[in-house]
Parts: structure tokens; C-alpha cells; sequence
């Protein structure tokens, strides 16, 4: 399992993407937010700077989140995506439902 | 007078005869000839022999008037062999005239004054003179009118003085003279005249045999090095993947100089071809076929630059346009990655392209190499322009030797076999086809039944697009949709305990300005375009996200279910939308 780098900034959590979240990583990905969610984190932002490829199943694990940080009355924010990757979020309507963000800074003023 | 000319034509006619059937069964195997025209006579001994007994039958069928022809023996051995041959000959006429004037041999001629001495130095000197022209003939043939003009003058300066000054009494032989030359005169030149003409068409047809047996044996020559240099008559057909190709030349019975030939670059992504006729079946065409050959082939290995290579085979071609009128070629490179010809050249061509609307042009209506060639066209060269006006002159006619489903094999064959079964010019002298059909080849791979699988997926596209120059936005489209519709089959199309051996077959395919792609499993009967299997988890989650995005991005996006396949057609536009 890939770990994913994690980053406090004040009251923030920020969790960098692997490079794809496909169909066989987005199990590991699934596992670590929503472990990190249930230890407590409920200001979330996902880095995505290095990520340039996400699948249906990446959706499903970040929407998976959502709904876990929403429970638990904490935001989400997401920052960084690639332009292809911005387009399936687009086309999957996600982009209406999490604050997609250009920068770092941006997402943390959204929480 | 009239019973002179009917013994003068029968003179002459046997003059002809005689020399006709001489040649025709001994002298005509004798005739060496170069290219210079000078008739070498093997034998002349027997030559001169033979036209002495000539001389003496000639003297036996004298008009009433006393002329004979034996002076033509003489005159006509010295022209043809020299000299002393014409002398050998002439003593055979003094033999005769010896039987004459010693043995009374020859009762029927009425003697006129005393003209042996006088007739002895005659024929002498028409061996002799003649013999004299020969050298100043150089060994040639003289021409019909040359010949009757020295008879006549021979008649007029050398037979008349000499038999007015020798013989005697002066005033009888003048009398016999003034009625015996014109006759005479009228019969050596008609008789040598006649036989000019028989031996230069004989001879004519010694030298065109000659020359059909030099082109013969220049043939098996040429067939042997052509053989031994050139692809075999009836080729393999070309099998590379996205290349069907078919080369062939039409008349394969006789070396032709009709070739082609082809070969890949050394990184295999290229591919040299030419078809080239020289309508000449000599040596020296052939061996300007092998100069043409081996510049195309040697020359590239050298890495000499292809501009190079095609302006030396130019050149070639340009050395043996004096000559012959008909040389066609083509030659070009098609580029295996873009099926573009990136280069060309073509001389007197014939040659079409199919373009992506089914049309078919002629190539030199393309306006740059460019445009020639693209994904999945038939290009065909055929190198003879002959072959244009058979298979029709408008290029569309070319529909009727192709049809989709054919390979350029079966194409090519037909092409050939009505060429060849409609008696047609081209056939005459060989002419070279080739059939290209380029298409890019389909890239398969086959998948395990489990998401792991994805991963080696996402690498072999990865190659994919690194080998066609696939953008990176395009492979990451390629990437999502063949993981949305594989992983959907991996989940619903089979069950937990899947045999090892079950796959999922992926095929991929550039195509003009798409990429096709095809999708293949024997699991259950599944529509990923209509089965929703996804049960929205979460209030929120509207689920069917991987078949949203895969629409989105497919330009075409079928399914069916075939012979127990779940078979999934798409195309995507390489250039979006």
C-alpha cells in the first residue's frame, strides 16, 4: 500500500493524491481517508498537484469521504487537479459538490 | 529483238535463281556480319567456284545476237569477295571461251571476227575491277543502282574499248558490237541489279535472325540475372501488420526489366518500395534494371539521404531515355507510423490512390506527398502507361478490381490476369503492379479476469500512445474508458469463481483520425450502456459515473452480444469531440 503524505496546517489536514487514483489504488486511498476522518480529521483538503489521472472508482472514494466528513460536520476541499482530471470531475457533476480550488491557500480559506 | 529480251530475262532471271538459291542453301549460314554491315564470306573459295561453273552455264544460253552474261560471275564474286576470288572466277569465263575457240564446244554461237584475246582480257578484268570496288567498298553491300551503274560502266569504258581495240577485224567487230552491247549492257546490269537485290534482302534476314538470336541469348541472360537478382514472379504477399501488399509483374515469361522490389528500413518503420519498367529487353536495360536495384537497396544501407539515392536512380533511368521511349517508375518510403509517403519520385507512372471517400485518383493529381497516402488507402503503382489505358483511363474504372473485403493479393492477381488476357501493349513488354493497402495495426492484449489487471492496461496503453504519438490528454481519455468498461466487466460479467483461463480481450487501432477499439469477453450477457449495476450507496451518489464519463469521451459506442462475446465497439476522435 502506497501511504500518502499527510500535512497538518493549522486546524487542516492536507492529504497529497498518488499520481492515479484508478480502479487498483483507490482501495488504499479509500482506507487512509476514511481512517483519517474517523481518527478525527474533519478539515480535509485533497492535493492533487501530483495527480494527473482519476477514475470512476477515484470518484467513488472521494464522494465515500465526503459523505463520511459531511456526517461528521467537517468540510472537504480540493485543490491542484489536472486539467484532464478536472474534466471527469466535471462530467461526473462532482465539481458542484466539493469547493474545487486552484491553490493551497484557497482550499484552506474554504474550510 | 524480242527473242533477245526473252533470252536476256531468262539471263537474268537464272542470275537470280542461281545467286538466290546458292545463299539461301550454302552462302547464307556463311554470312558473318558485324554491326557495321561489312559481309565477311567464309568459303569464298567455293563461292568464286561455284559462280564459275555459273559463268560457263551462262555462256551456253547466248542470245541470237552472241551476248551471254558470263561476265556477271566475275563482277559479282569480285564485289562480293575481293580480287582474287573475282579472278578465280574469271578463269572459269576464259575456260569457256576456250572451249569456244579451241574446241568448237559451243556450235550454236555464231563467232563474229576474232575477239578471244579480247573477251579473255574482259572477263579477266570484271573479276579484277570488281574486286577493286570491293575494296572500296569496304566489304559492304553495294546498293541496287550502284551496282547496274558499275555494270553499265563496266560494259561501256572497259568490255567495249577493250574488244574494239583488242579484237579484229575492226569493222566486223564494230558491226557485232553496235547490235551485241546494248544487249549486253541491258543484261549484266538487270542480271547484277536482280542479284543485289536477292542477296541484300537475303542478307537482311541473316542479320535479323542474327540480331534475334543475340536478343535471344541476351534474354536467357538477362532472365538469369533477373532471376538470380530479382523477387520471384509470383511473390509472397507482403505480410507486415497494417500493411497488405501485393507486387507482381505482368508478362513473367520473358525477362522483361519489368521489377519491383521493397524492403523496411532498418528501424522497421519504414518501408521502400518502387516499380519500374524499362521497355527494353537488352543487356544493357537489364543491367540498368540491376544499377536501379542496387542503388536501391545498397545505397540506403549506406545511409546515404534518400534525395540522394533518388536523383542517382534518376540519373539511370535518364541514361537509358535516349534510346527507348517507355520507362516508368515509381518509388517512395512509406512513413509505417503516419502511412504517409514521405517521399517520392516518378517517372511516366501510372498510379492511383483510394482516398478516404472510397474515390480513387491518380496520384498525380495529389498535389504533395503528403496527401497521398493515408490510413487504410490502397495505393497502386503500375508502371507502365499501358496499363492505364487498359484498365480504363478514368482512375475510378480501377473500382472493378478491388473490392473491400479483398486482399491486395486478390486484387493484384485479377489485375494481372485481365492485363494479361486482354491483348494489351503493355503486356508486350512486361509490366510491373504493385497494390499497397496500409492500415494500422491493431494492438491486442488480453486481460486476466481481476482488477489488478488494470495496472498492465494502463501500460500497454501507455506504449500505445508512446508508439502512434498519442497526446497525453488522449491517453488519459484511453486509460478511463477502457477502465471504466473492463473494471464494469470484471465486477458484474463473471462471477467469484472465474476460470484462470477466461480473458478479456482488448483490441486498439489508429485509424485515420480515431482510434478504434474493441472489447471482447465471454461472460454473461452484459450492456454497460444500459445495465446500471451500480446501486447508489449514498443518498447523494447518482452512481453510474464510469459509463457517464465513458459517453462523454465515445465517439461511437456500441454493444452486442455475438456468438456467446459481449462485444463493445467504440471509437474516439483523436482530435476530441
Amino acid at each position: 500500500m502506497e501511504i500518502l503524505e499527510v500535512r497538518k496546517v493549522g486546524e487542516a489536514t492536507i492529504v497529497k493524491m498518488p499520481k492515479s487514483v484508478d480502479s487498483n489504488t483507490a482501495g488504499d486511498v479509500e482506507t487512509q481517508l476514511l481512517t483519517a476522518i474517523k481518527a478525527g480529521v474533519n478539515k480535509l483538503v485533497c492535493d492533487f498537484t501530483e495527480n494527473n489521472y482519476v477514475s470512476s472508482a477515484g470518484l467513488r472514494v472521494f464522494m465515500e469521504a465526503f459523505n463520511e466528513i459531511e456526517e461528521k460536520n467537517g468540510k472537504m476541499a480540493i485543490f491542484g487537479l489536472h486539467e484532464v482530471v478536472y474534466e471527469v470531475f466535471d462530467i461526473t457533476g462532482f465539481t458542484d459538490v466539493f469547493p474545487i480550488v486552484g491553490s493551497e491557500q484557497e482550499a484552506l480559506d474554504c474550510l | 529483238m524480242i527473242h533477245s529480251l526473252v533470252a536476256i530475262t531468262i539471263s537474268s532471271i537464272t542470275c537470280a535463281l542461281f545467286a538466290y538459291v546458292a545463299f539461301r542453301l550454302y552462302f547464307k549460314q556463311q554470312i558473318q556480319t558485324n554491326n557495321t554491315g561489312v559481309i565477311i564470306l567464309q568459303n569464298k573459295v567455293l563461292f568464286a567456284v561455284l559462280y564459275g561453273l555459273f559463268t560457263i552455264y551462262a555462256g551456253f544460253i547466248a542470245t541470237p545476237n552472241g551476248a551471254t552474261v558470263r561476265l556477271l560471275g566475275p563482277l559479282f564474286v569480285g564485289m562480293m569477295a575481293g580480287w582474287r576470288y573475282g579472278v578465280l572466277t574469271s578463269l572459269f569465263g576464259v575456260a569457256l571461251l576456250c572451249m569456244k575457240e579451241w574446241l568448237q564446244y559451243i556450235p550454236d554461237i555464231q563467232l563474229v571476227g576474232n575477239t578471244f584475246y579480247s573477251s579473255v582480257l574482259s572477263t579477266v578484268l570484271a573479276g579484277f575491277l570488281a574486286g577493286l570496288w570491293h575494296k572500296r567498298l569496304k566489304g559492304k553491300l553495294p546498293r541496287i543502282w550502284q551496282a547496274v551503274v558499275f555494270c553499265v560502266a563496266f560494259e561501256l569504258f572497259v568490255h567495249l574499248p577493250v574488244t574494239l581495240i583488242v579484237a579484229w577485224p575492226f569493222a566486223v567487230v564494230w558491226q557485232s558490237a553496235k547490235i551485241s552491247f546494248p544487249e549486253l549492257i541491258i543484261a549484266n546490269a538487270v542480271g547484277m541489279g536482280v542479284m543485289v537485290f536477292v542477296i541484300g534482302n537475303l542478307i537482311e534476314e541473316k542479320l535479323a535472325l542474327l540480331e534475334r538470336q543475340r536478343i535471344n541469348a541476351e534474354l536467357v541472360a538477362a532472365r538469369v540475372l533477373q532471376q538470380g537478382l530479382i523477387k520471384k514472379k509470383n511473390p509472397e504477399p507482403y505480410r507486415m501488420p497494417g500493411i497488405d501488399l501485393y507486387a507482381g509483374v505482368v508478362n513473367e515469361d520473358q525477362a522483361s526489366n519489368s521489377f519491383f522490389d521493397y524492403y523496411y528500413s532498418e528501424s522497421g518503420r519504414k518501408l521502400y518500395f518502387c516499380v519500374v519498367e524499362i521497355a527494353e529487353i537488352t543487356t544493357k536495360a537489364t543491367l540498368t534494371m540491376l544499377v536501379i536495384k542496387t542503388l536501391f537497396r545498397t545505397k540506403a544501407k549506406r545511409a546515404a539521404t534518400l534525395q540522394s539515392i533518388f536523383s542517382n536512380i534518376q540519373r539511370e533511368l535518364k541514361a537509358v531515355e535516349d534510346t527507348r521511349k517507355n520507362r516508368s517508375a515509381f518509388m517512395g518510403i512509406i512513413d509505417l507510423d503516419t502511412g504517409l509517403i514521405s517521399e517520392r519520385i516518378a517517372r511516366n507512372y501510372c498510379a492511383v490512390v483510394r482516398n478516404n471517400q472510397g474515390d480513387w485518383q491518380e496520384l498525380h493529381e495529389v498535389s504533395t506527398a503528403e496527401d497521398v497516402l493515408r490510413d487504410g488507402e490502397i495505393l497502386v503503382l503500375a508502371s507502365n502507361s499501358g496499363i492505364k489505358t487498359a484498365a480504363g483511363k478514368n482512375a475510378k474504372d480501377w473500382h472493378s478490381f478491388f473490392d473491400n473485403t479483398a486482399t491486395m493479393q486478390q486484387s493484384g492477381e485479377k489485375l494481372v490476369a485481365f492485363l494479361k488476357n486482354n491483348d494489351i501493349n503493355c503486356c508486350e513488354d512486361g509490366a510491373a503492379v504493385m497494390l499497397i493497402k496500409y492500415q494500422k495495426p491493431a494492438e491486442r492484449i488480453a486481460l486476466r479476469i481481476e482488477l489488478q489487471e488494470i495496472d498492465r492496461l494502463h501500460d500497454w496503453l501507455a506504449d500505445f500512445a508512446e508508439k502512434q504519438k498519442i497526446a497525453e490528454k488522449l491517453l488519459s481519455t484511453l486509460k478511463l474508458v477502457l477502465e471504466e468498461l473492463v473494471v464494469n466487466i470484471i465486477k458484474y460479467g463473471f462471477g467469484q469463481d472465474v476460470s484462470a483461463d477466461e480473458k478479456i480481450e482488448v483490441q486498439i487501432q489508429l485509424a485515420d483520425e480515431r482510434i478504434v477499439i474493441q472489447i471482447k469477453d465471454r461472460g454473461r450477457a452484459f450492456n454497460p450502456l444500459i445495465d446500471n449495476l451500480e446501486k447508489p450507496r449514498q443518498k447523494r451518489t447518482v452512481g453510474g459515473w464510469g459509463i457517464q464519463l465513458v459517453k462523454k469521451s465515445a465517439h461511437k459506442l456500441e454493444y452486442e452480444r455475438q456468438d456467446g462475446f459481449n462485444i463493445v465497439s467504440m471509437e474516439i476522435n483523436i482530435n476530441g469531440g
